[in-house]
């Protein structure tokens, strides 16, 4: 009977005016019979206080307007103050430049989800499930 | 909404009975009528006489069904003079002027991309150079937001897709030695509010240099659609409020800078968000109208609020919608302007267009697409008689353009001016029977759609509703679904893919040492002005918002003492309180 | 019956030792400890009654009130600015917000917390969003656990939003120490066709969104309803006669009026005896609906493993056993139930 339920915390950055990749990407993992908490424009410190009280499994980041690295670095600093970086899936979407994928990644984001093949609905979710997945110990 | 009766019911009231003079003549009609009939039996195969309408699915459009062909049956009733007139005159179907493009090209308004105010200032002067008349100021995010560049939120935005404005300091040295007397400036100031902080700081400028603001041109856009429906942000101000702080503008600029053009009602944007082209015009003229009643009962007349608003259109897939759009907007406006304000200056019956061309119809996938696109969109732009137009470059999906980018977006429009000869001709889709048909369809369909929203009491009622934030929710949802599902084709997206590497494309990144350069410049701004008097402006600001004055002079008075963007953004929350959108989900 | 999803959330599995330790640290006033608890509740882990064991003797301290009301009329939003009154009253605020699972993918999008952002960073604040999972009535089978966890981290009033669906969302009443009513302007009609199921359970009424015309209507007709009623009442009772607040949520006002009513209530709850009366009903709810709750998991698990309950699901189907008689069989069989 029991259901565990995947939560996710979807925020953009503070000042983001795009919200339509946000919308969507909820949307999309909503129908995927997740829990999505919807931030809206926040500032990473708070993302991750957030995440903490409800004790989130991913967190989601749609940026447009700026660097997607120094909101990710912000975004993982605070997590690991708050102890949580280790348990938590970090995954980001939207538009920045190509460079910053590799960095991304290599900074522990599970998932970068630039526009375009690679970025779809089965993309994400298999993303979001695999790496939930690797981190359940057998 | 202050008027009793909204829009629709007064049209059909003033513009009912009165002659008409039918286009075609009954016994003409009645041979095609009776010829078509057996056409379709005879001639139209079964599965296309089955198939006689059919829905287009394409990208934020309407989806206005299609019938295999037109004929003067469709268009029956038309009576030319009153419906399509010539160009010129009333209605003003077929353009504001009579020799349209012969007399005037459309202007060429180039983004200049990002950079610093030292790199924004070299950018515009190489565009002036080479020979342009017009220039755009794009802002980065924290300044199209109305925050510093030195607050906590605006790190890892600065500089990335626009230039930092945000004290008269800046525009100070962004605009050094460039000729704003002789240059026409479009400030892209989405907001009301962002439009009543940064406006006046072009102005301090001005005088600073000695510039006198009656020989200043160019526009901004002081929309309370973008405020408060368009954009995401933490902080928004009640609807009612940004729609009082937008007519402030307007008052403001048509009495100190009269070559100003105050607004430009922004469709552009509703439309990018995600809806289709009946609900931009449909929202843009709503809230034009409300702007139109709110000045008439500050005591203005409606000649003197209507002489210089523009809309600003985004052109997309749809070819012959989007030809029709323009076509009917013009016609609406004009109606409105003149039967329901009872404006007696044509000027103000003229409906203006800017058209940048659609940024969402645009993929990531193989790029140069794009170009063709966008040269579809800039082709039925021109077809109609917009007055101005920024063709969309084919890296939309990538970056703010760069140089080798916005070149191919320039030549699309030179080319079509100087190489296909469709500007020879004014409003040359008219007449055909197809074209008029639709065109009729979207008036009436945009009036249908501003009854709702004037029944929801005006503007700035029907955005505090949620109502329009959830249509365009709803639009997002189906359109993406439309396009998974292939029922909506995107070549080299859901059809015709192929397998190429994303090319190499020159994109804007952040610099972190901008980001503190901008600390220490602001820094130093705050350390040498008299703060007393810039904390006495901020105070009389939040008076003026909250005893009902004109803010705008009291935003002129802050940036006339250095007081910061920000600054004022608080000001306005201070004394307005905040206001959130309902979700959308 | 769905299959558990993919999930893996390490410290809520049963690993080598039962306990997974968290009571303890919650009861250190961990955030992060209580966090987990709360999804263990949620996803109905083995073991988080073992963690609720330990917890439940330091729980009983916190006021509970539950907020109900239609949907968009402000609950999140006024328990934006009730938080903030209270936090200046010095006192620390947990927070239970509710919204609807989709019955169609199981999914939810859960929006209340983003009226209250302003509170984030505030450590005296604990905010949990929660998804109904099916359940009925406003709430999540959860919500109690939920409450306990939060009472036993030492929040000392906890405010629990119910999902936004209307009238007869009076479960909550059956959670909480003080009942508030949401209303709006506008609301006349609904004030007009309300159950009286909703006036019995109301503590205190508001009307939000008293910037906007019809506030002070709706009020009047709320407090001409809440009259009559008292006359109709036994006088045998000592009737609380629920106050009608206006408040502007958005604009800050009328909160404090809120707060009194809701302390003022919790007076006339404490020096009538009725509070504990409250309290007693209930605990007693809590444990009968325990009761249910583990009888039906637990003859599930057993029934279901040897396909025997779906035998009987297919002899009842066929009309060759009747329910009754199917029921008093399994129960038979399986009692005395001994519970983990
Ligand atoms: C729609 C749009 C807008 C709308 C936004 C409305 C809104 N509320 O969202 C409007 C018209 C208002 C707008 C405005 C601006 N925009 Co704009 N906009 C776009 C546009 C056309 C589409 C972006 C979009 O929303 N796509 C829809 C989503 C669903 O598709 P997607 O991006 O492919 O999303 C997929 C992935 O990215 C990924 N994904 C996205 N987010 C996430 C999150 C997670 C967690 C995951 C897993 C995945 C994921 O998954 C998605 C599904 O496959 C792009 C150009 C383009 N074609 O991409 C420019 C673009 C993003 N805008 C841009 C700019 C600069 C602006 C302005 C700031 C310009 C200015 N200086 O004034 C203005 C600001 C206006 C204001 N005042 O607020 C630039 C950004 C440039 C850059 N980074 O270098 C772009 C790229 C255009 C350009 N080339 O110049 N814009
Ligand atoms: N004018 C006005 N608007 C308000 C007030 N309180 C809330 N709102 C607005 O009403 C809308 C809904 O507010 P919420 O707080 O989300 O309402 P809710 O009852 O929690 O909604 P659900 O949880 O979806 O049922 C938002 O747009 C709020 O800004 C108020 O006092 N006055
Ligand atoms: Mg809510």
């Amino acid at each position: 009977m029991a259901e565990g339920k995947i939560r996710v915390v979807m925020a953009i950055p503070a000042l983001e005016n795009h919200t339509k990749g946000y919308l969507t990407v909820s949307g999309m993992l909503r129908d995927a019979g997740m829990e999505v908490i919807l931030l809206g424009n926040e500032l990473p410190e708070r993302v991750v206080e957030t995440a903490l009280q409800e004790s989130a499994d991913v967190i989601g980041i749609s940026t447009y307007c700026g660097s997607p690295v120094v909101f990710g670095e912000d975004l993982l600093e605070a997590a690991e103050k708050k102890n949580i970086r280790e348990k938590t899936i970090f995954i980001i979407g939207g538009i920045f430049p190509p460079e910053d994928v590799p960095n991304l990644i290599k900074m522990g984001f599970a998932g970068v989800f630039p526009p375009g093949p690679g970025s779809r609905r089965e993309d994400i979710i298999s993303c979001i499930r695999n790496a939930i997945a690797s981190k359940k110990p057998n | 909404m202050s008027a009793e009766r909204t829009t629709k019911e007064i049209l059909e009231e003033k513009l009912a009975g009165g002659e008409r003079v039918p286009l075609y003549n009954p016994e003409a009609l009645k041979v095609i009528e009776k010829e078509l009939e057996e056409w379709k039996n005879k001639t139209v195969r079964e599965k296309d006489r089955k198939n006689w309408e059919i829905t287009p699915h394409t990208i934020l459009g309407s989806g206005i069904p299609r019938r295999l062909t037109y004929t003067p049956l469709d268009i029956a009733n038309i009576d030319y003079m009153k419906d399509i007139g010539l160009p010129g005159g009333e209605p003003f179907t077929r353009g504001i002027h009579a020799n349209m493009y012969r007399g005037r090209t459309f202007t060429m308004r180039p983004l200049p991309g990002a950079g610093t105010t030292e790199e924004m200032n070299r950018k515009w002067k190489f565009l002036i150079e080479q020979g342009a008349t017009g220039l755009s100021v794009a802002l980065d995010l924290p300044t199209v937001q109305m925050f510093d560049s030195d607050e906590p939120e605006a790190k890892g935005h600065v500089a990335v897709v626009g230039v930092p404005l945000c004290c008269v300091d800046d525009w100070e040295v962004a605009f050094k030695d460039i000729p704003i007397d002789k240059i026409s400036y479009s400030i892209v100031t989405h907001f009301p509010r962002n439009t009543a902080i940064l406006l006046p700081m072009y102005l301090v400028m001005a005088e600073r240099r000695g510039i006198p603001w009656d020989k200043l041109t160019g526009s901004v856009q002081n929309d309370i659609v973008m405020e408060n429906l368009v954009r995401g942000a933490i902080e928004y101000i009640p609807p009612e409020d940004c729609f009082r702080v937008q007519c402030d503008n307007i008052e403001f600029i048509r009495k100190e800078v009269p070559q100003w053009n105050y607004i430009t009602l922004n469709g552009y944007n509703l439309r990018e968000y995600g809806t289709t082209g009946i609900t931009e015009m449909a929202v843009a003229m709503a809230n034009g109208i409300s702007i139109v009643e709110e000045m008439m009962s500050r005591g203005y007349d409606s000649d003197w609020v209507g002489e210089r608003i523009a809309f600003f259109w985004a052109f997309a897939n749809d070819f012959f919608e989007e030809v029709a759009k323009n076509r009917a907007a013009r016609r609406l406006w004009y109606k409105i302007m003149k039967y329901r304000f009872g404006a007696k200056n044509p000027r103000s019956m003229w409906l203006r267009t800017h058209v940048q061309t659609s940024g969402a119809s645009l993929t990531r996938e193989e790029p140069i697409n794009n170009i063709i696109r966008a040269a579809y969109h800039a082709m039925a732009s021109i077809l109609t008689g917009t007055q101005s137009l920024h063709v969309s470059c084919f890296d939309e999906a990538f970056s703010v353009p760069s140089e080798k980018t916005l070149l191919p977006s320039v030549r699309t429009q030179q080319l079509i001016e100087q190489e296909t000869q469709v500007t020879q001709v004014v409003d040359p889709l008219a007449g055909s029977f197809f074209v008029e048909w639709i065109t009729n369809e979207m008036e009436r369909k945009v009036l249908d759609e501003l009854d709702e929203i004037e029944k929801m009491g005006g503007i700035a009622k029907a955005i505090a509703s949620g109502r329009l934030h959830h249509k365009i929710a709803e639009h997002i949802e189906r359109e993406n679904r439309a396009i998974e599902s292939g029922e909506i084709s995107v070549v080299g997206r859901n059809v015709y893919k192929s397998e190429e590497p994303e090319p190499q494309i020159e994109v804007s990144a952040y610099q972190p040492e901008v980001y503190e350069q901008r600390k220490a410049m602001l820094q130093k701004v705050r350390d040498t002005r008299d703060n007393e008097k810039a904390s006495s402006c901020l105070r009389a600001l939040v008076d003026a918002c909250k005893r009902g004055k004109n803010v705008t002079y009291f935003t002129l008075e802050c940036a006339r003492a250095n007081v910061t963007e920000g600054e004022m953004r608080k000001a306005f929350t201070e004394a307005f309180g905040t206001w959130k959108p309902p979700f959308m989900l | 019956m769905r299959k558990k999803a993919n999930k893996g959330f390490n410290e809520c599995l049963p690993g080598k030792d039962m306990s997974m330790g968290l009571a303890k640290k919650i009861l250190e006033g961990d955030i992060q400890a209580a966090a987990r608890l709360l999804n263990c509740i949620e996803d109905e882990v083995q073991g988080t009654n073992e963690e609720l064991k330990e917890l439940y003797p330091y729980t009983g301290k916190a006021y509970v009130v539950g907020l109900t009301g239609s949907a968009g009329v402000g609950k999140s939003t006024l328990i934006n600015v009730f938080i903030k009154d209270l936090r200046k009253k010095g006192l620390t605020v947990g927070v239970i917000v509710i919204d609807p699972t989709s019955p169609f993918t199981g999914g939810a999008i859960l929006g209340d917390r983003l009226r209250m952002q302003g509170h984030s960073l505030d450590q005296e604040v604990f905010i949990r969003s929660v998804a109904t999972r099916g359940w009925k009535g406003g709430l999540s089978k959860a919500t109690i656990g939920m409450i306990h966890v939060m009472d036993a981290l030492g929040k000392d009033i906890i405010l629990v939003e119910t999902v936004g669906t209307g009238q007869g969302e009076i479960e909550v009443s059956k959670i909480s120490d003080a009942c508030v009513i949401i209303l709006s302007p506008g609301a006349g009609d609904e004030v007009q066709m309300m159950k009286a199921g909703i006036l019995e359970v109301a503590d205190i009424f508001v009307v939000n969104k008293a910037d906007k015309e019809g506030a002070a209507e709706v009020k009047l007709k709320l407090e001409g309803m809440i009259y009559s009623r008292s006359l109709a009442a036994s006088s045998t009772l000592s009737e609380w006669k629920p106050k009608v607040i206006l408040t502007n949520a958005l604009g800050d006002k009328g909160i404090e009026e809120l707060t009194e009513s809701v302390f003022e209530h919790r007076n006339f709850l404490t020096a009538t005896g009725e509070l504990e009366k409250r309290r007693q009903e209930r605990a007693r709810t809590e444990l009968m609906d325990t009761i249910k709750n583990s009888v039906e998991k637990h003859i599930y698990q057993a029934t279901s493993k040897d396909a025997y309950l779906e035998e009987l699901v297919n002899k009842v189907a066929s009309r060759e056993v009747d329910p009754y008689t199917a029921a008093s069989k399994i129960l038979r069989t399986f009692t005395p139930i001994v519970m983990n």
